[in-house]
């Protein structure tokens, strides 16, 4: 019942946000004119333009990639047995960075399904070598294993794409701009290039979800309940890497979300694997709007791009749990 | 199980080991540096014979070649050989200390702090002057403030690491920040100091490494004997007298200086304060030396790996100046990935 009055509470909530993510930017549009633009569009109306090319895409794209972020978070953070474990962390975000800076120097920066092969490619080799830590770890590896993997991991790829970032000038001025994680340049038809690579990521998800609540109990209890959890697995990792090569190909390496939403979940949705995912989507999407609206009202001006303002709050709270922590 | 040899040494109140197979490892160390300094000295754009480069070491004058050697390839050589051991040794120390062989400077964040400070100078004075003292304040201020954190009735392995590792994610957010805010000159030069580079490096930046090592190193290889009783565990190294906190935080006050020094002069060469402990530890094993002084040992080979490196980035027949950073990634990343999986197939992290 609780849950159920939360869950009603948080629509209008969600609604509001989405008014300011609409309203909100250099070009501000009142409430007034943001309600005439979406009943009746007009483009001779330059609100209405604002409001249909820059901030509608730029919402979708908030919604979206703040869901896959904490879906992918979710499922890594239970197949790994990990409650550390974030795609951010563990490198499969750099992996797709590396992918999408060699592509920039080579092709430009075009949202291409190029570009995104590129990033999978990337994002696939950073899990791969989670994967092979993983194989080794045991049952229950201790949870600073992983995370020093992913970081060393990390600091390898960063190092290549500065190095590689050497090479070319015109690659660096992209790059500067994208690895902030900014939402604002993001077109409708970006979106709509990435989204079957959002599809399968949701969709593998999906496929792993439904194992995930045998998956927890360990592997023969899992057996006897029919589930391969191998295939879990396998299937949640493909899940991650298919959604943040997504993210990252779109929007640009954001952090953290992957980290915290799973977490709030964890706390609304219970022990629920299933339920959990699907509040790890919700709260992910609610966590970017936020920061991308703070983002834009905090900083004047051209704003503050929404991965490095979920860097920017999402570390300090990180150093909280820690310094709490045992 | 071979005999170990040890040779006794006395002079008065004073005793020491020697252990021979030490010395040999030593010895081939040394062998190697001379022989790839050699090579530092002898390539390059302006051909010299080796006749030639000895008479210029041996007597200076004042014209081209002599400028060569003395303004370019001597400071070059002799900043990669002081930022080497300077990064080796604060790698050692950490490792040692924290017990734990990923924990690198680079890892915890000492690394980021030093991008951080250069790059606030950078924004703030728009002289490369500053660079070099930003650098050396953001690495201390940092590690002051891993520690700061961290610190909580001593001071914990797995804390110090996960704080450090939080902090450099938040450090490297305002490095994104400020790098965007440059203009694209700056900020090309800005990124090609933050993957490592010693291209240029001045007299004055040969005395400010060396007077790190002098002043540091011998406080550095004094610890030590405190470092082999920490390995030993914090109950026993506390039962024989030695108070664990006081001994860490000497020990992470040497590395931060020792970092942000060679930071100050080379930029944050990744991956050779990683590196450099364990490949002297095989190698030492691989003599059979036990009880040599494997700082002394992590020292050598920070400094081969990253002259090496520098030597490989010079030599490659692409044109571009590619900073040496990016060559010790290439030798240090697999290391570490090969390491990564033995210690975890151990279970030692």
């Amino acid at each position: 019942m609780k849950k159920r009055t939360s869950l009603l509470l948080a629509l209008p909530i969600f609604l509001i946000m989405a008014g300011l993510a609409l309203s909100l930017g250099p070009r501000s549009v009142s409430f007034d004119e943001l309600w005439n633009a979406l009943v009746a569009a007009d483009t001779n109306r330059p609100e209405d333009v604002v409001v249909w090319s820059l901030r509608i895409p730029r919402l979708v794209a908030a919604l979206l990639c703040g869901a896959a972020l904490g879906v992918a978070g979710s499922i890594t953070q239970t197949v790994t047995r990990n409650p550390l474990a974030d795609p951010g962390l563990l490198g499969i975000n750099a992996g797709a960075a590396f992918g999408v800076v060699v592509f920039m120097a080579v092709a430009g920066d075009e949202v291409t399904v190029a570009r995104s092969a590129a990033a999978m490619a990337g994002a696939t080799s950073g899990a791969l070598v989670v994967l092979t830590l993983g194989a080794f770890a045991g049952n229950r590896p201790h949870p600073l294993r992983l995370l020093l993997a992913g970081a060393a991991v990390s600091a390898f790829f960063l190092a290549m794409v500065r190095g590689f970032l050497l090479l070319s000038q015109q690659a660096l001025d992209t790059y500067r701009f994208w690895v902030m994680g900014g939402l604002g340049g993001i077109s409708m038809a970006a979106i709509g290039t990435l989204l079957p690579l959002f599809t399968t990521g949701l969709v593998l998800a999906a496929a792993a979800g439904l194992m995930l609540n045998a998956y927890v109990l360990g592997e023969d209890l899992a057996k006897s309940l029919g589930v391969d959890i191998h295939l879990a697995y396998l299937l949640g990792l493909g899940a991650a890497v298919c959604l943040c090569a997504a993210v990252v190909t779109l929007a640009g390496p954001i952090g953290f979300v992957g980290l915290l939403a799973p977490h709030l979940a964890k706390v609304l949705a219970g022990a629920d694997e299933r339920a959990r995912l699907l509040v790890s989507a919700l709260l992910g999407a609610a966590v970017l709007l936020t920061a991308d609206i703070a983002g834009r009202l905090l900083f004047a001006g051209a704003g503050m791009q929404a991965g490095v303002m979920v860097a920017l709050i999402g570390a300090p709270a990180l150093l909280l749990a820690i310094r709490r922590g045992r | 199980m071979t005999r170990t040899i040890v040779v006794t040494w006395r002079c008065g109140p004073f005793s020491g080991r020697i252990d021979p197979r030490t010395l040999v490892f030593a010895v081939l160390m040394l062998a190697i540096l001379i022989t790839m300094s050699g090579f530092v000295l002898y390539s390059g754009n302006y051909p010299l014979s080796i006749a030639e480069i000895s008479t210029i070491l041996v007597q200076p004058k004042d014209d081209t070649p002599d400028i060569v050697i003395w303004y370019h390839r001597l400071p070059r050589l002799l900043v990669g050989i002081g930022a080497g051991a300077a990064f080796g040794l604060a790698g050692a120390l950490m490792q040692d200390m924290l017990r734990n062989p990923l924990a690198s400077p680079d890892v915890t964040g000492f690394g980021a702090g030093a991008a951080c400070g250069a790059l606030c100078s950078i924004m703030l004075t728009a002289s490369s002057f500053w660079v070099l003292p930003g650098a050396i304040a953001g690495g201390v201020l940092s590690a002051a403030l891993v520690l700061l954190l961290a610190w909580k009735n001593g001071l914990s392995p797995a804390r110090l690491v996960l704080t450090g590792l939080a902090l450099s994610l938040f450090l490297m957010a305002l490095v994104d920040i400020m790098m965007a805010r440059l203009d694209l000159l700056t900020a090309a030069d800005a990124m090609k100091w933050l993957v490592g580079t010693f291209s240029s490096p001045e007299w004055s930046d040969v005395v400010l490494i060396s007077c790190a090592l002098a002043s540091l190193g011998p406080a550095a290889l004094w610890q030590g004997f405190a470092l082999k009783r920490l390995a030993l565990g914090d109950d026993i190294a506390a039962g024989l007298g030695f108070n664990v906190p006081t001994v860490r935080l000497w020990i992470l006050f040497l590395a931060v200086g020792l970092t942000a020094c060679a930071v100050g002069v080379a930029g944050p060469l990744p991956f050779v304060a990683f590196a450099a402990n364990p490949i002297a530890r095989r190698l030492s094993a691989g003599f059979g030396a036990g009880n040599g002084s494997p700082l002394l040992g992590a020292a050598a080979v920070g400094a081969c790996l990253t002259v090496m490196a520098d030597l490989v980035c010079r030599s490659l027949p692409i044109g571009a100046d590619l900073p040496t950073g990016v060559f010790t990634t290439m030798i240090g990343a697999p290391l570490l990935l090969w390491q990564l999986t033995r210690e975890i197939r151990k279970g030692v992290i």
